[in-house]
Formats: C-alpha cells, structure tokens, sequence
C-alpha cells in the first residue's frame, strides 16, 4: 500500500511537471478590437471557432477611446493582440502606415483557400492597399458601400408627439429647417448636433456629401477644398439651424448627443450604419427611423467617398501565432460562416465579403441598406485612388505634411464658428490656401505631380471608372 | 507696535544666526567624518533611491530629449534623426504657442484666484473663535480627493446650456439665454480655471494654515501689548513672518498650474476650437491621440515647455532666498 501511494504520488508529480509543457502547445489566440457592446457576440463565436477547430481565443474589447490609447502602448511593451482592429489616420493606406510603424505581418497564405479573395468584390484587393510585395496584410471587413456616415435618424416619438409623420419626412434642406420649427413648438429640439473634439464629423459629412463631397480635398481638382463654394454653403445651413434655436445649444459629446435624442430631448440624430445597434445595444432605444440626409433645394449635388478603407483587421508583427490567426480570420470572413450570420443578424454592421440582405433583420437596419442600395444609390461614390495612379504617393507625406500644419483644424473652427456665430469664409480660405501650399510644396520636393490627385474627367457624382486612370500616361 | 514686533523678530534671528555659526558637520570633510564600511552602507541605503531615481526621472528626462532630435511615430526603430527639425517646426507652430498661451494665463489667474482666496479661508479657520474647525476644513478639502475626471464630468453636466446653473439663472430671469459655460469660447478657460480652484482649494488652505501655525504666538501678544488689532496683525506679523512660505506656496500653485491637463481632457477636450488647449493636451493629442503620432514632435514640446517649468522652478528658489532675508 505504501509502495502503491509512493507511486502514486510520484505519477501525480510527473503529470504536474508535464502540465505546463503539455499546456503550452495549446495556442490561444488574442484579438483585441472596440465595440465593447459587441462582447457577448465575440465569445459566442470564437467558441464556435474553438469547437471547429481547437485553437483557444480570447476576444477583448475596450471602449474606443481607452482601446486607442492602449494599443499602441501594448506594441511597446511587446504586449500586443494576436489580431488586432485599427481605423488609421488615412484610412486607405492604413497598411503603409501600420507597416512603417512595425505593428504588423502579413496572412499566412498557406492556409487560405485558392479562392480566398473571390468573397469580395474584383478590384478589392490592390497592391499598395491591402496587398503590399505580394502579400495580403488585410482585407476589407464592413462593406464600403452601406457602411459609413451619411444617415438621418428620426426619433419616432418626437416625431409622432410634434404631430410629424412619416410624410414629413424631410428631403431637402428648406423641408428639414420647416418640420424642425413645428418640432421646437412642440418642445424639444430638433436635431443634436455633437461639437466635442471632432464629432461635428457625424453631422458635417451627411450635409455635405449631398451637396458636394464629405472630404475636404477635392479629388477632381486635386486641391484641399474648404473654401469651395458648396462647403460653404453647408456650413452656412447649419450654422442657420443654430441661429433658429434648432439645434441643442452648448459643445456636447458624441455620447451625449445620442443619448439626447434617444431619451427624446431631440428629434432627429445624423449618424453612421452603425447607430442602429448603438441606439439598440447602448441605449435600449428602438423606435427609430432611418432616412436618408435631406439635399439642397435644387437636389442631390454630391456624394460621400466610397474608398477601399475597410482595411481593419490585422495580424501583430509580434504574433508568434500568424498561421493560427489566419485560420481565423479565414473562418471569420467565409459569406455564410457563423460570424457573418450572427454579426448581421444582430445588426452590427455590414460586411464587405457577405450578402448583407439575405441575413439582417433589424428594421432599422434595413431602412438603412435600402437607402444606401435602392433608395439612394448614388449617396456614396467609388472614388479614384491616387496611389493607383502614381504610386509614389504611397509613401508621400504630402497629406500628413498638409494635416500637421494643424491637427483637426477644419473640425475646430467649424465648431468655434458655430458657437460664435462667426463668419466662416475667411478662415476656410485661409485653412484651405494654408493648406495648398504645404501640399504643393511637398509633393514637389517629392517630385511627384499633382496631377497623380487630380482627376478632371470625374464629376464627384458618380464612380469612378477605373479606366479613367492615365496610370502615368 | 511695530517696533516691538520688528525687535522681538529681529532678536529671533540673531538666536538663529548664532546657532548657526557654530561649526557644523557640514564644515568637517566628508573623508574625515566617513571611512571603511561607512561608504558601503551610504551607497546601500542611497542604492534604491539613485535607482529609482535614474530609472524614472533622470532616464525618462535624457530619452525625451534624445526623441526629440527623431522623426519618430513612437513604436518600432528610432532611426530618423533630424537634428532640431522639430523645435524649428514647435516654433512656428501657432497651436503650440496658443497652448502655451493658454496654459500661462491658467496658471497665473488659477494662482491669482487661489492663494488669497485659500489664505483667507486658512486665517480664518485658525482663528480661536471660529466654530465647527475640522468640518469646514473638511468641507475645503473633500473636493481633492473626488477624481478630475469626476469632476469634470460633474461640472460639464452643470453647466452645460441645459445644466442646473442654466435652469436657475434663466428661470431667475438673470439671463435671457442659457450659457454653455465650457463650450463658449469667451467663458471656456475661465470656467476651468474655477473648477481647478474649486478642487485644489483645500490643499493650499491645509499649506497656509501649516505656514499660520509657525508664527510664534509670542509676536502676536506683543503685538496685543503694543495695541495692535487684527488688522495691524495680520499685515505687520503674520504676512512678514510667512513671507519665505509664501514665496515657496506661490511657485508650487504656480508650476503644479502649468500641468494643467485633466480638466481640460475631460471638459473640453481643448476647445471650442483651441480656445481651452494646454501645453500638456497639445502634447498628448501629438503623441497619443491624432494619427499618425508625432512622439518625436511631442517630446520637442515637451522639452520646450520643460525648460519654462525649470525657470519656474529656478526663480522660485532665487525669491525663496530673497524672502528669508
């Protein structure tokens, strides 16, 4: 019996001993992304991607503003995700930049299908974008077409309560200052508008894209814009709701607004695809109407840009695991997978390599695909890529160079504008001349032309051909 | 009564220069007071200060200069040396020389504000008559501990334009339309500079009233015996005698006001427009929050306004010296 309990116990020993060695084959994954009310649709479907296939993961999500801040400090300690989700500062060389900062390596091919590519449109994947010597460093996740700023949310019971209905849905820019008159009688205010930081973005790109475009650099003329004639007149409009007593006064949040006309202090709310499953998830809020933005008097005049920028997840350079987290990302993005469903499903978003229509069910959200695919079909553009054209541009500085004279600077004087009262034509001149020449004098020295960011024969309006590329002729 | 209050502080420190002119051990040279394993021990008791010293202070302070001289996003190789680019380019840059604007006249108006009003309370809360002592010291003090970014989300959502101070004063007809304090640019630093003054009352009363309690309270009876009221007392004792305090009292209201940073980021986020930015949010939002990061450009604003602090600092010690004598 001793024998047998020495035994026993030096068996236990060993089984303790080869514990961690055995332990330390199981890999586990880590993906990090935001989205914190997405959580519990994360854990259910990396366990459905355990099940399959036995690779551990674990998926944590932070607030956007924490996550920002930590994920960079996680690459230098050497502590970074496994996978990891970023919107860079140029959303379509996203990659150039996160390889410049060392942050990331590309899929193991190996263990993708042939026809990995064929989930997404033709022409998704480009060198110098998502591809770069030959390797895939990315792929495009939300779809670039639905997805994105650009929508009216309407509050159905302020509307209801200020005798509105669905007939009054506003299409122009004079509908929406009238019905917002017979809102502010009834009570609250029309519209929340948020001007922190640069949240005045979620009200200023569906406004302007209808009337010209939503970026602040005209890829027509190859100039920055903000002195253009029609940005002007944007601004102006808005600026009129403010001097109506339209808009909830004072600076507020993102946060703050949202939740101003989710608990009915305002009406009508602009905002991305994504406020569906915001108003739903972090506000229990529902009884909302999507529309698309009203136009100018004379009619839509513009479009948002449609870019390859949904280039968002990646693959860490200190990943010890990449083929493992190529498996994922490989299981992630299968059309008919259970990630694709359930996302959809729950209404977080739209996905570039699924069909949207076939599983999403929110009402709301599919107010808002059939805006974007039937409604307005036009409402965002393809637009030309310049580093297609030339692409030296891929690695110019002629952007960054023209921002760093001042960080957010359109957004800041918009903002001060609006709570001033402010003429806004001289400052959008000079932020726009400002601007021009830090370009110019940049892709200069880079000895690059202009004409790489121009491309007269396109309207704005429509996509853009890719045939229209001179690619250097 | 003066005289007498000038004599007994006079005799006061001729007592302190005789003790003073005794030899010291600091006359005696340290190879003679220290031999053997004297200096063992001192480098063992000295070793985990001078290394947490080195490795959080001296070591942080070279690496910020050295990035400084980098083009450099803060992550991977630090390879892009570019000499004093960056301070060419911080000096030229008018969202710097704003922020640095900014954060001087916070600091000078957030100290103008704060120390008399803090030396007031301080007085009178070491009066013998004054009641209810520990709970109005309390009081003063409680508003330290809450966190700045409670405070500030606590401030931001009284007065904002549908705030409670909105709610009275228009309902009090004292104003026609709400004000949204911090988001008017007029308004937006001033009212930060009275939310810091809000919460960092307490400590400078708690530093005023440790600087009151020096005053030996034989000054005050000879100024009694000599006919002086509180007036006369406060003006010809007690401000005489804190003067050295004070001096020092001032300069750290002033430095710590130069750090001003969390109010900012959680009231305003620097706006609107810049009219809130701080040195430390312009640095943080170059380093940290606006894509791509600019480490290296914000180590050179670091640097920067670094170099204001430490003269700060070094007049402080200068008035410091003038004061005690």
């Amino acid at each position: 019996m001793k024998r047998l309990s020495i035994i026993f116990a030096l068996v236990a020993l060993l089984a303790i001993s080869l514990a961690p060695v055995i332990a330390q084959e199981e890999v586990t994954l880590r993906i990090m992304s935001y989205s914190a009310e997405q959580q519990e649709f994360y854990d259910a479907a990396v366990q459905e991607f355990t099940a399959e296939t036995g690779i551990n993961v674990v998926w944590e999500t932070l607030s956007r503003d924490a996550y920002e801040e930590t994920l960079p400090r996680m690459f230098d300690d050497g502590s970074a995700p496994d996978i990891f989700f970023w919107l860079g500062a140029n959303r379509v060389l996203t990659v150039s930049e996160l390889i410049d900062a060392g942050w990331i390596q590309p899929l193991d091919a190996s263990v993708l299908p042939d026809d990995w590519m064929s989930r997404w449109d033709d022409g998704i994947f480009v060198e110098g974008i998502n591809i770069i010597d030959g390797d895939i460093y990315s792929f495009p996740f939300n779809d670039n077409k639905i997805w994105g700023a650009g929508y009216m949310y309407i509050n159905n019971l302020v509307w209801a309560d200020a005798g509105l209905g669905e007939d009054d849905i506003p299409a122009t820019w004079s509908d929406l200052t009238s019905v917002c008159e017979t809102v502010r009688e009834s009570g609250p205010y029309c519209v929340a508008i948020p001007l922190e930081g640069t949240h005045f973005q979620r009200t200023w790109y569906p406004l302007a894209g209808v009337n010209y475009t939503d970026n602040f650099f005209d890829y027509q003329l190859g100039r920055y814009n903000m002195d253009d004639l029609r940005h002007l007149e944007t601004f102006e409009y808005i600026q009129s709701l403010y001097a109506d007593d339209l808009v909830i006064p004072g600076v507020n949040g993102r946060d703050e607004t949202r939740a101003a006309m989710a608990f009915g202090e305002a009406a009508i709310y602009f905002g991305g695809a994504w406020m569906p499953s915001v108003f739903a998830n972090t506000y229990e809020f529902t009884d909302v109407t999507a529309a698309p933005a009203p136009t100018p008097d004379d009619g839509l005049s513009g479009a948002l840009a449609q870019t390859n920028s949904e280039n968002k997840y990646f693959i860490s350079s200190t990943s010890e695991h990449a083929t493992e987290a190529t498996q994922f990302i490989e299981w992630m993005t299968r059309p008919d997978g259970y990630f694709a469903q359930n996302f959809l499903e729950l209404g977080f978003g739209t996905l570039a390599y699924a069909d949207n229509g076939a599983y999403i069910t929110d009402p709301v959200m599919l107010q808002v695909v059939d805006i974007a695919m039937n409604q307005r079909p036009n409402m965002r553009v393809q637009y030309p890529e310049p580093a297609i054209e030339c692409p030296a541009v891929a690695s110019s500085q002629a952007f960054v160079n023209a921002e760093n004279i001042r960080r957010n600077w359109e957004w800041e004087e918009m903002v001060l504008a609006l709570t001033t009262g402010a003429d806004f034509e001289p400052i959008a001149q000079e932020i726009a001349a400002a601007k021009n020449e830090e370009f110019l004098a940049t892709i200069e020295a880079e000895g690059i032309s202009p004409d790489c960011f121009a491309f007269p024969d396109w309207d704005l309006t429509t996509n853009f051909d890719p045939a229209m590329y001179s690619m250097g002729d | 009564m003066s005289e007498i209050v000038a004599e007994t502080i006079a005799s006061k420190e001729l007592a302190d220069d005789s003790i003073s002119s005794k030899k010291t051990k600091q006359d005696i040279p340290l190879s003679k007071r220290v031999s053997g394993w004297d200096y063992a021990w001192i480098a063992a008791f000295l070793a985990p200060f001078l290394i947490l010293y080195v490795s959080f202070t001296i070591y942080p302070l070279v690496a910020t200069v050295w990035y400084s001289f980098h083009e450099w996003n803060g992550s991977g190789a630090l390879d892009e040396f570019i000499g004093l680019q960056n301070y060419i380019d911080i000096a030229q840059d008018s969202s710097f020389w704003l922020s640095f604007n900014n954060t001087i006249v916070f600091a000078v108006v957030n100290t103008a504000i704060k120390l008399p009003l803090s030396l007031l309370a301080a007085i009178i809360l070491t009066q013998r008559w004054m009641w209810f002592k520990r709970i109005w010291r309390t009081v003063f003090f409680a508003p330290l501990v809450i966190p700045v970014a409670l405070a500030g989300l606590v401030f931001d959502f009284l007065l904002n334009s549908r705030g409670a101070l909105n709610d009275v004063l228009t309902t009090w007809g004292i104003l026609e339309r709400p004000i949204d304090f911090l988001g008017t640019p007029d308004t937006a630093l001033i009212t930060i500079i009275l939310i810091s003054v809000w919460q960092i009352f307490g400590q400078y009363m708690i530093y005023w009233m440790a600087a009151l309690q020096n005053v030996p309270e034989s000054l005050y009876e000879a100024a009694s015996i000599d006919g002086a009221n509180e007036w006369d007392k406060l003006w010809q004792v007690t401000l005489p005698v804190i003067r050295p305090v004070a001096t020092i009292i001032l300069f750290l209201s002033f430095v710590n006001a130069l750090k001003v940073f969390g109010l900012v980021a959680a009231t305003t986020e620097g706006g609107p427009g810049q009219s809130t930015y701080v040195v430390s949010y312009f640095i943080y939002n170059q380093a940290f929050r606006d894509m791509p990061f600019r480490y290296g450009y914000a180590s050179a604003a670091a640097v920067l306004f670094g170099v204001t602090v430490l003269i700060a600092i070094t007049l402080q010690g200068y008035f410091v010296r003038r004061a005690q004598h």
